[in-house]
């Protein structure tokens, strides 16, 4: 019977040699196909992952003019008559006014000078605060949300019904860690490409024509490693906050832990969200080049056949209507199921690549 | 504070009268602040300032401490938001205390938006729970329960509230579009457009005005040395017959209108002066000088705000010139704009740092001597 796994030649003395093995066959940590049929399963079965995937997705002199009484008129009259030359000179009728053309808005300017600067330091301080505050909260909310999705896909895979509430209070222990997870290691990544870029953008525009040939082709390395490094932030994080949220592990043991998965499987990564690109363009395209199809076929024929232009319009701007209607919810289902997808796909490798 | 879990949870409509009547409990602290923005906007300037005070002190602070700070720390304390005190609701976790600062912080913040999505859905779930929860409510473990029936007192607040948001919003918009704020943007969009014209008709008719002839400048020389003398009747006879031999001359014109007006202002007849320096705007509209010229004669005549109005335009095609800024500078002050004027009357002094009226005029404005 032959065997795949070894391949062997009889020597005339009856016992077996291999001659080569083939590594015992080693079936991968997930097919999309068997990701997306579970998937499909409990996104379809648990509406709550719905909501949560909607909120993963959507989820920033006093003046006193009564002075009559203190007002002596007179006295600016005195003023007045002092200076005002009432005796025109030769050359005040001969004074043409050389102006043509559009007009300076000084209006606007003196009314804006004449508020004090305290009132403008004041604002915005204002503003600045309220700024932060509202980065701060989109931040907290966008970690609840994507902890709270997670932790209720993980609850439907273990065949539990997940709940708003059950799933809301597990993944408070993970705001923290995740905002720090999806904040820093971003504006880390931000903040060194700003330098590096401005540092070789200065070397191209300052330096002489060979040494900018160096910077150029810097560059070019610089901007196809930046590519890279960007990927690779990216599918860290997916795996990372799964690890904060699940194993509850520290953010940054997550963050590490997460680079090694996305090395090690760094080709079936791309292929998975490269499909999960394709399937999200699907879904949204289809309907949109549905009602593009009625609204265009209205416009065009509306100028032979009005009725039927009329017809078309009519049914393509109540599909239009109810898209956008539908719109925040469709993006949730698809949210939801892309993070299952990589939740179950986790699950399937977890604690295989620790770096513990 | 533990609460006995038998107490009947706040359906919808209860929990939508106490937001309706928090609600509108800050909408009328602002129409109040409209109706004082309203009445206190004697021009654009205040105008301007008082909307800034508003962002300032009403809409950026009240907007976000009562989401942020006040409503948490309310509930946290008391169990109740303003709204949900009036009507006799609280807010409490599952085992019947009141929430936690950080709890209340996320229902109040988090909860509202996550409840919010899809239309409201998670406020309209209230309906149909058996514990009349919102998403918000699940999200926290937090539960909203009837303490006391205030619900009368609430929707009579409501009511009352309304009627005088209603009736301050009202005022303030009546007294707003009667303003004379609105008056001064009305009219200074009409002179832009007006502006315009006359900027368009000077293109059109540069190549008219021609060089004034050897017979005008020996008659205006005439006419001056009548006026330099005060002798403001036979200035004006001779100022008008330079305005018939004046014919499609503008500049002819324009020094003949203005002598006449300067003769007739100085016998006091304001009224006339001012017909005749309007006539030099129908010819040449940015004509410095007969700008000035109606200021001060609108200023003669006690109408500031026109003698703003006309001092503006005078700078505005001469800002050269050191008297401009300072006719400015004085009918600004009569029409209470110190700040404003004091700004002028510096600009003069820029302009002409020796004259000794402008620096007097400015010491006496600053130490409040006028």
């Amino acid at each position: 019977m032959f065997n795949k796994n070894q391949m062997t030649t009889k020597q005339d003395n009856g016992s077996s040699e291999s001659r080569f093995e083939l590594p015992p066959y080693t079936p991968p940590d997930w097919t999309i196909s068997e990701l997306y049929e579970r998937s499909w399963v409990i996104i379809k079965k648990f509406k709550v992952l719905w909501v949560f995937g909607m909120a993963a997705a959507g989820f920033g002199s006093s003046f006193s003019f009564d002075r009559l009484s203190n007002f002596d008129s007179k006295r600016f009259q005195e003023g007045m008559d002092k200076y005002f030359n009432t005796t025109p000179s030769p050359d005040t009728p001969n004074k043409i006014s050389q102006v043509l053309g559009a007009t300076s808005p000084d209006f606007y300017k003196n009314l804006l000078s004449l508020i004090p600067t305290s009132f403008y330091v004041l604002l915005g301080l204002e503003v600045l605060l309220l700024v932060i505050t509202g980065i701060v909260i989109t931040l907290i909310s966008n970690s609840w949300s994507t902890a709270s999705l997670i932790q209720a896909i993980q609850t439907a895979l273990k065949g539990e019904k997940p709940t708003i509430g059950d799933s809301s209070e597990k993944a408070f222990s993970s705001i923290k860690p995740l905002v720090w997870l999806f904040f820093t290691p971003s504006l880390i990544f931000v903040l060194i490409s700003i330098a590096v870029f401005g540092i070789l953008a200065a070397g191209i525009a300052l330096s002489g024509s060979i040494i900018k040939l160096v910077f150029i082709l810097l560059l070019i390395i610089t901007v196809l490693f930046w590519i890279y490094a960007a990927i690779m932030l990216t599918l860290s994080q997916i795996w990372s906050s799964r690890k904060v949220v699940l194993d509850k592990a520290p953010a940054f043991q997550s963050l590490k832990d997460g680079f090694e998965i996305s090395k090690n499987k760094f080709w079936p990564m791309m292929l998975l969200g490269l499909v999960n690109t394709i399937m999200s363009g699907i879904v949204i395209s289809i309907p949109v080049a549905v009602i593009a199809g009625f609204i265009f076929g209205g416009v065009v024929s509306f100028d032979n056949s009005s009725a039927t232009g009329i017809a078309l319009l009519g049914i393509g701007g109540i599909l239009l209507l109810i898209f956008l209607l539908g719109f925040s919810l469709v993006g949730g289902i698809l949210t939801a199921f892309k993070a299952s997808v990589w939740t179950i796909a986790y699950n399937k490798i977890r604690e295989k690549y620790d770096t513990k | 504070m533990t609460q006995n879990n038998t107490n009947k949870y706040a359906g919808f409509a209860i929990r939508f009268l106490a937001l309706m009547v928090e609600s509108m409990l800050f909408l009328l602290v602002h129409s109040l602040f409209w109706l004082y923005a309203a009445s206190n906007s004697q021009n654009t300037a205040q105008l301007v300032y008082n909307i800034i005070l508003y962002l300032m002190l009403i809409l950026l602070p009240l907007g976000a401490l009562d989401n942020l700070l006040l409503a948490p720390w309310l509930i946290t304390r008391f169990g109740a938001n303003i709204g949900k005190f009036i009507t006799g609701l609280r807010v409490i976790d599952k085992n019947g205390h009141y929430l936690t600062f950080k709890r209340s912080f996320f229902r109040q913040v988090i909860g509202y938006k996550f409840s919010a999505l899809l239309f409201g859905l998670g406020f309209l779930a209230i309906i149909r729970d058996p514990d009349k929860q919102g998403w918000h409510d699940k999200a926290v473990g937090s539960r909203v329960i009837k303490i006391n029936n205030l619900w009368p007192v609430s929707l009579l607040i409501f009511i009352l509230t309304s009627a005088a948001f209603v009736y301050t919003t009202s005022q303030a918009i009546q007294k707003f579009s009667k303003g004379p704020a609105i008056n001064e943007l009305i009219q200074y969009s009409e002179s832009l457009k007006e502006e315009k014209k006359q900027d368009n008709k000077k293109t059109d008719n540069l190549l008219d005005i021609s060089q004034p002839s050897g017979d005008y400048n020996k008659l205006y020389k005439e006419a001056n040395d009548l006026y330099s003398n005060k002798q403001y009747v036979q200035a004006k006879e001779k100022a008008r017959v330079i305005l018939e031999n004046a014919a499609n001359n503008d500049t002819e014109k324009i020094g003949a209108l203005d002598l006449l007006g300067y003769s007739n202002f100085q016998l006091g007849k304001t009224a006339e002066a001012k017909k005749y320096w309007l006539q030099i705007l129908d010819i040449d509209g940015t004509n410095a000088p007969a700008y000035e010229a109606l200021a001060r004669a609108e200023f003669e005549q006690k109408n500031y705000k026109k003698a703003v109005s006309y001092a503006r335009k005078a700078v505005k095609y001469e800002p050269d010139y050191a008297p401009n800024h300072y006719s400015l500078s004085l009918a600004l002050f009569n029409d209470y704009q110190d700040k404003e004027a004091i700004t002028e009357v510096k600009k003069a002094l820029e302009l002409d740092p020796d004259n000794k009226v402008y620096k007097e005029t400015l010491d006496k404005i600053q130490s409040g001597q006028y």
